[in-house]
Order: structure tokens, then C-alpha cells, then sequence
């Protein structure tokens, strides 16, 4: 590009490329490009001859890379027409598979953004602005915009997932579908009816199950009012089995422990563990397992709350490919997907309000700006989600460098007189004053080092799995997306396919 | 050099020119572009390269490019008459391509001759023209395609450029994107001075990563964290040390005193172990 006029803030700009010749586009057409391996990176630069080769290689192929042409026969891709006022493409021509992309409107076929721009990059579509085909560049203008923009995030994000083999679509909010209702549900509004004098609702007067729940209820009511032992229900005898356990014990003496302190700790001999093989102990277990937990209601989510917008918004919807998607009848999506917008970190009331306004139809896939694995244990796990309590709880329990410091402080080194007057004065201790410092605690501390545990902070897959023994299954999933210099984008997916992704986006 | 100003920042759609960034400037940016080749694969990117702020900022200050707002003339809408020029070169472009089409086409049918020629006699004799069969050879087979090539616009070849490939005009942002007497930027800017090679932390929660050569064939060196105050609780310390320790690079804190103007710091921190 050459300048050609500097008076004004206005410059004519004179590409240096322009349309590709004939014998170009024939000999380029299907230029393809295959990764090298790329083998170990050095850690020295110490300028041989074999690096300075070694890099020339390396910027030959990163030249290549960047250079490979979408060359197309004309009636070979997809054709679309840029709506500025809307910012949709119109398709005019499908090719191919298409299923995947876009959505019908009163007929007409309308692409998103993101759609557009991935199917132009990946050479599938012809897109169409005033009449004229439009380059990669005027397309990023059009679709994408010159502002700092939360679309770019969203593009990346729809083209790495797309690459990496989901179905990824807009994000349908979830429709109220009429629950089909059980025989459960009708014994329930019966008690409700006769416990809590509450009406019983009409869709469930209508279900074929509540005559019958209701004739139960009160064949049940007249046996317990005239106490007559009904001969169809057998009660099974509860056996205690006095006489098998002593002899049991007699057959099995339990080992003697080594020291006194272990006698007398219960741990494997208490009187709850040995009933636990008993007979009545399984019935009891059997009858409790078929109870429902009833979630209170709660108190911290008002309807004016409710009604609120969150400031978490759900982007996408992701499909596996294998679970047959179909754009006309969609099933419920594998997960929602939330960019986060900033280096914000969703909060566990924003999380359970999100779950409380329904608006989830999945599990939660939140990808943040930043590399970091978020670990995030589901509304119910019962814990703040805060990255920070994590850490402190997880990757910080043994350290306590402020007794390392007030040790220092009690020696009264010259050192400890300078921390005693930060401390006092309730400042942070400067850095070059704590450097040599922390080394010489370190050192003479390694015993104790062991029990540290700042494991290749901040994004650490032990944590999270340290989190799901700890607090059940998450049922969202950890991701990291980079801004800035390095597209870096990783997902680790622990539920419902185990199965983890690592999409890098770096040079 | 020009950058075109996309996502509040400079991007950059000519090959020759991001390659020119890289080797000469020591400017890294990012490939955000999805690559057109088969299977997809995730980790391949192409152009356009997105430069981080400060990249762009610093090149801005060094006036090696120009960041220009091009959404003014390639949003606007062309002329009756330009739009008519247009299309007429597009439509010549592509009707131009006739004789190139048709002579890869012969080109192609030479390559596969032995083929077509086994093919074409087979039918012959299945239809008892015998002689005919033996008597038919390359040339006619080269006459036959070429008397029946018909050119068919659909088939002629379409680049979608990279680059916008015409002249258009754009206007020069002179304002900065970022301040620029912030600490971080001055920080880039210092190290990158030095001869460094400096992209985001990102990936290991720092400031920046400074490499001795292109992080193409080199790691990286060190991790800068930069303090805006030129304190540190010892938590952090042992966290930020402990991690570069483990990735085996240098950690560095960036930092600036109290009145002692606008010189940078830098404190690069070892952690040894006596007992190994």
C-alpha cells in the first residue's frame, strides 16, 4: 500500500495484491496446506548458523500458511447478500450441507454474522454487497465492525467450537412445555388439598392417574379410620437376628489395636457400621432411597429479581453431531455457551438466578477471556463459586507466609525491625524487602514446602477434579479463551462425554 | 504500512506486510482468521492477524504503519456508474478465463490419456468397431475434447480476495488506543525496545512473555508481572515465582518507584534449591 495523499485525515489506499491471473488461480486452486509437526522449540537464542536456518524454515512455512488462497469455481459455493440495516446475510444459493447453518424467516433463508463470516472463510460462500462480491477485509468491516466489539469474541468462539466438531447454534430460550403429569404428582396435590386446604390445580384433576390416586387415598383413609387389618397388606417380619451377631463375633475377634488412642476410636467399629449389614438397615435404606427431596422454597430470589435481565447472556447452544440435530425440530442442546465479557467472574447468585428464571436448557459452557480454568460447581453444590475461596481454600491451605514473616519479626533481625513498622503502620511490606527474605524462609523451610500446594497456578485440572470429588459433579464446564496476543482457547469438558479439547490459537 | 482498524484495534490483511511486522519489527499479533482447509482443523489460523492494542500503539508511536478507519468508503454504497464498472471487469475477468479453462483441460485429459484411451476402446469394441479401436490414438481423443469444451461461466474460477483489492480510501486515526503513559504500555514498549520479543501473558495469568527470538522456534524466557505500586504480599510472591519456576522461565516484576520520575524497574526473581 503506498501513501498517496497525507494533507488531509483522508489517504487513498492502492492495494498492493490485485485479482490473481488466470494461470494463478488454475495453479493455486487447490493449494493445500499441511501442518509440519514442528518439533522442540529451543529455550537459548545463542545466533548459529542452525537457528538462523531453523527460523528461515520456520517463516517459509508461516508465509505459506498465511498465504493460501479461496479459490472456487463460481457456482461452487454458497451465494448470500449482505443486509446492512438488519446485519444478516440473505442466501440466495446453498451448496452442499447446510442444515447446520441459519435460520428461515416467512421462507427466506438468513444467516447470522458469525455464519456468514465462518462460511466465507472457510471458502464456502460467496458473499454479496451491493451487487459486488466482497473480500475478506470489507467483510470484517461490514459483519464484525471497527469497534471494540464482543462480536469478535463471538466469533471465534462459534468458529473454534464449529472446527472442533459441535453444532453450534443461536441460543433458543427455553419454551414452556406442559409437564406431563404423573401419578406422583397427583397424590401430591392431594395432600396438599387435604393438609394445606390448597385447590388441587385443573391439569391435574384432568390426568387419567388422580381418580385412581384418589380412590387409594381414600380406601387407605377408611382402613386406618375403622382399623381393620387389611389381609392384602403383609408386613415383612423385622428380625433383629440377636443370636447370629454374637455368634458371628465369636467367629471373627476383632483384631486388638496397637495403641490405646486407636481403641478407642471408632472409626470402622462403631455400632452404626456393624447394623449396617443388617437386614432392617437395607429395608430402611430401600424405602428412604425412594423418597423425593423437596427444594425449599427460596428466599434470596424476589420476583423483581427474577424479572431482571441477567448480566449473564447465553450466546449459543451446542449439539453433538451424533445425537442427530435437526434445524426444523430442535432438541434440548448439550450445552449453553456464555462468553463471558470481561475478566468478570460469574458469581454463584448470578449462576443459581440464572437457573431460577429457567433460562437454562442445558449445562452451562462459560468460556472466559482469559486462560484461566474456571471451576464452578453447579447451584446446589452448595459452595461460592468465588475463583478466589477456591484458591484459598485449595491452593493455599498450608501457606502462611505471615507467620514466616512474624517469626522474622520476633528474631528482630534488621529485617524484622523494617517489617515490624510496615506492620504496624498496616501497609504491605515492599517487594525488595521481602525477596531475600522469603528465599531464606523458603530454604530453611523446605520440610514444610512439601505441604504447599500452588500447582501450576492459576489453571490447574487437579483443582477441578479435587472440586468434583469434593463438591458432586459440576454440571458446568471449565473453559479458557485468550484475548489480546494470543488466541487461546481450551476447553475441558467433564460432563455428560468425557472427552477434553485443546484449541490453541497462537504463532 | 497500513492497518485497518477493526475490534478498536489495528489488524493487518497483507501477508507480505504482517511477515515484514514480524521479522523486521518483532511484532507478533495474532492469526484470527479461520483457515479454509480440509478437515477444519482447530489450531489452524490465517489471516487477517489481529495486533494486541499495545502492538498496534507501538507501532503507531514509532511510525512504522498507520491505523486507518476504512468502514466510511467500504460500507458506502457505489455509484450507478461505478457499480456498473465493476461488473463489467468482474464479468471480463471471469469470461477471460475461457482459454486458460480450456487448455488445462486438454492438460488434464493428456495426464489421464492412457485411461481414456483403454475406456474408449473398450466401448468401441463393445459396440464391434473393431476396427475404429485400433485405429483411434491420442490426437483424436485431444481433437474430440477440444471440439466439444464448452465454457460455461458457472465454471470459470472466483479468488475471494484477503485484501480489499481495490482502490478505496480510508481515514488515519491520530488519536491513541491506549494511554499512553500507562504503566503497562510503558513496559511493553521498554522491553520490546530492548531488542525483546514480547507478547501477552495471558496464557500463564502475567502481564507479558518475553522471548529471546521468535516464539515460533523459541520459549519463552521470562514472565513479567507488572505492579503498578512497588509492593508485594509475600502470597502472591510465592504464587507468581512458583509458577515460572515450574514452567522454567524467569519471573520478573516491573514496577516503578515513588519520585524517581518515570524509570522502570525491573526485580528478577531465582528461586534455588541448596539441597539439590
Amino acid at each position: 500500500m503506498d501513501i498517496k495523499t497525507q494533507e488531509s485525515e483522508f489517504v487513498e489506499i492502492h492495494p498492493k495484491i490485485s485479482y490473481l491471473s488466470v494461470q494463478e488461480l488454475i495453479a493455486h486452486r487447490h493449494t493445500e496446506f499441511e501442518p509440519t509437526s514442528g518439533g522442540l522449540k529451543r529455550t537459548k537464542n545463542e545466533g548459529t548458523a542452525a537457528e538462523v536456518e531453523e527460523l528461515k524454515r520456520a517463516q517459509e512455512y508461516l508465509r505459506a500458511q498465511l498465504s493460501v488462497p479461496r479459490i472456487e469455481r463460481l457456482g461452487g459455493r454458497a451465494l448470500a447478500v449482505w443486509h446492512e440495516e438488519q446485519q444478516v446475510a440473505e442466501v440466495k444459493r446453498k451448496d452442499g450441507k447446510f442444515e447446520n447453518f441459519g435460520y428461515s424467516e416467512q421462507g427466506v433463508l438468513y444467516l447470522e454474522y458469525y455464519e456468514a463470516m465462518f462460511l466465507l472463510e472457510v471458502g464456502r460462500l460467496q458473499l454479496e454487497y451491493c451487487g459486488l462480491v466482497v473480500s475478506i477485509e470489507q467483510a470484517y468491516v461490514l459483519l464484525l465492525g471497527k469497534l471494540e466489539s464482543e462480536r469478535y469474541t463471538n466469533y471465534l468462539v462459534y468458529s473454534a467450537l464449529s472446527r472442533s466438531g459441535y453444532i453450534v447454534v443461536k441460543h433458543a430460550p427455553p419454551q414452556e412445555i406442559p409437564q406431563e403429569v404423573t401419578s406422583a404428582d397427583c397424590i401430591w396435590a392431594l395432600l396438599k388439598e387435604k393438609v394445606e386446604n390448597q385447590p388441587v390445580p385443573d391439569h391435574i384433576k384432568t390426568s387419567s392417574f388422580y381418580p385412581i390416586a384418589e380412590k387409594r387415598m381414600q380406601d387407605v383413609k377408611e382402613l386406618i379410620t375403622s382399623q381393620k387389618a387389611d389381609p392384602n397388606i403383609v408386613v415383612d417380619p423385622i428380625d433383629l437376628k440377636f443370636g447370629e451377631k454374637k455368634r458371628m463375633a465369636v467367629e471373627k475377634p476383632i483384631e486388638e489395636p496397637p495403641s490405646k488412642k486407636e481403641k478407642f476410636s471408632t472409626t470402622g467399629r462403631s455400632l452404626v457400621d456393624q447394623l449396617k449389614c443388617e437386614f432392617s438397615y437395607a429395608k430402611f435404606e430401600e424405602f428412604f432411597e425412594k423418597f423425593d427431596m423437596v427444594q425449599l422454597k427460596s428466599q434470596d430470589n424476589t420476583k423483581d429479581q427474577l424479572d431482571t435481565p441477567s448480566a449473564l447472556k447465553i450466546i449459543f447452544d451446542l449439539h453433538l453431531h451424533n445425537k442427530g440435530f435437526k434445524k426444523s425440530a430442535p432438541k434440548a442442546p448439550n450445552f449453553n455457551v456464555v462468553i463471558l465479557p470481561t475478566q468478570a467472574f460469574p458469581t454463584h447468585d448470578q449462576i443459581s438466578k440464572m437457573k431460577h428464571q429457567n433460562l437454562l436448557t442445558a449445562p452451562l459452557l462459560v468460556i472466559s477471556e482469559v486462560p484461566t480454568v474456571w471451576i464452578m460447581g453447579g447451584p446446589g453444590s452448595g459452595k461460592g463459586t468465588q475463583a478466589q475461596k477456591i484458591q484459598e481454600q485449595y491452593g493455599f491451605k498450608h501457606i502462611d507466609p505471615i507467620a514466616l514473616v512474624e517469626m522474622e519479626v520476633e528474631t528482630k533481625s534488621p529485617a524484622g525491625q523494617k517489617f515490624q513498622k510496615s506492620l504496624s503502620a498496616g501497609t504491605a511490606i515492599p517487594l525488595q524487602q521481602i525477596i531475600p527474605l522469603i528465599e531464606k524462609q523458603l530454604m530453611s523451610h523446605r520440610g514444610v514446602l512439601k505441604g504447599f500446594v500452588i500447582d501450576g497456578y492459576p489453571a490447574d485440572l487437579e483443582e477441578a477434579e479435587v472440586l468434583e470429588n469434593g463438591f458432586g459433579s459440576p454440571n458446568l464446564i471449565n473453559a479458557g479463551f485468550g484475548s489480546d496476543n494470543r488466541k487461546y482457547t481450551q476447553f475441558i469438558q467433564s460432563r455428560p462425554t468425557p472427552k477434553s479439547i485443546n484449541v490453541h490459537r497462537k504463532l | 504500512m497500513y492497518l485497518t482498524l477493526l475490534n478498536g484495534t489495528g489488524f493487518v490483511f497483507n501477508v507480505d506486510d504482517y511477515m515484514e511486522l514480524r521479522s523486521k519489527h518483532r511484532i507478533m499479533g495474532a492469526p484470527v482468521g479461520t483457515a479454509n482447509t480440509k478437515g477444519w482443523s482447530p489450531n489452524q489460523s490465517t489471516l487477517p492477524v489481529e495486533l494486541s492494542k499495545f502492538e498496534t500503539q507501538l507501532l503507531l508511536d514509532e511510525n512504522i504503519a498507520k491505523l486507518v478507519d476504512k468502514s466510511k468508503d467500504l460500507k458506502a454504497k457505489p455509484t450507478a456508474e461505478k457499480l456498473e464498472e465493476c461488473k463489467a471487469d468482474f464479468e471480463s475477468r471471469l469470461l477471460g478465463q475461457e482459454e486458460a479453462l480450456k487448455t488445462e483441460k486438454l492438460r488434464e485429459t493428456e495426464r489421464y490419456m492412457d485411461k481414456i484411451l483403454t475406456g474408449k476402446r473398450k466401448k468401441l469394441l463393445k459396440q464391434g468397431k473393431n476396427d475404429l479401436a485400433a485405429a483411434l490414438t491420442d490426437k483424436d481423443v485431444l481433437m474430440e475434447m477440444s471440439a466439444n469444451f464448452k465454457f460455461d461461466r458457472q465454471n470459470a474460477l472466483l479468488e475471494v480476495p484477503c485484501e480489499h483489492p481495490t482502490n478505496h480510501s480510508a481515514q488515519i486515526v491520530t488519536d491513541p488506543i491506549v494511554h499512553t503513559n500507562s504503566l503497562k504500555y510503558r513496559v511493553f514498549k521498554d522491553l520490546w525496545r530492548r531488542g525483546k520479543y514480547v507478547t501477552s501473558g495471558d496464557a500463564f495469568g502475567a502481564d507479558f512473555l518475553v522471548y529471546p527470538g521468535d516464539p515460533m522456534i523459541y520459549h519463552a524466557s521470562h514472565i513479567v508481572i507488572v505492579h503498578e505500586q512497588p509492593v508485594i504480599k509475600p502470597l502472591e510472591l510465592i504464587a507468581k515465582v512458583r509458577l515460572s519456576v515450574i514452567v522454567n522461565k524467569s519471573c520478573v516484576f516491573a514496577y516503578e518507584m515513588e519520585n524517581n520520575g518515570e524509570k522502570i524497574h525491573y526485580q528478577t526473581v531465582a528461586w534455588c534449591n541448596p539441597g539439590k
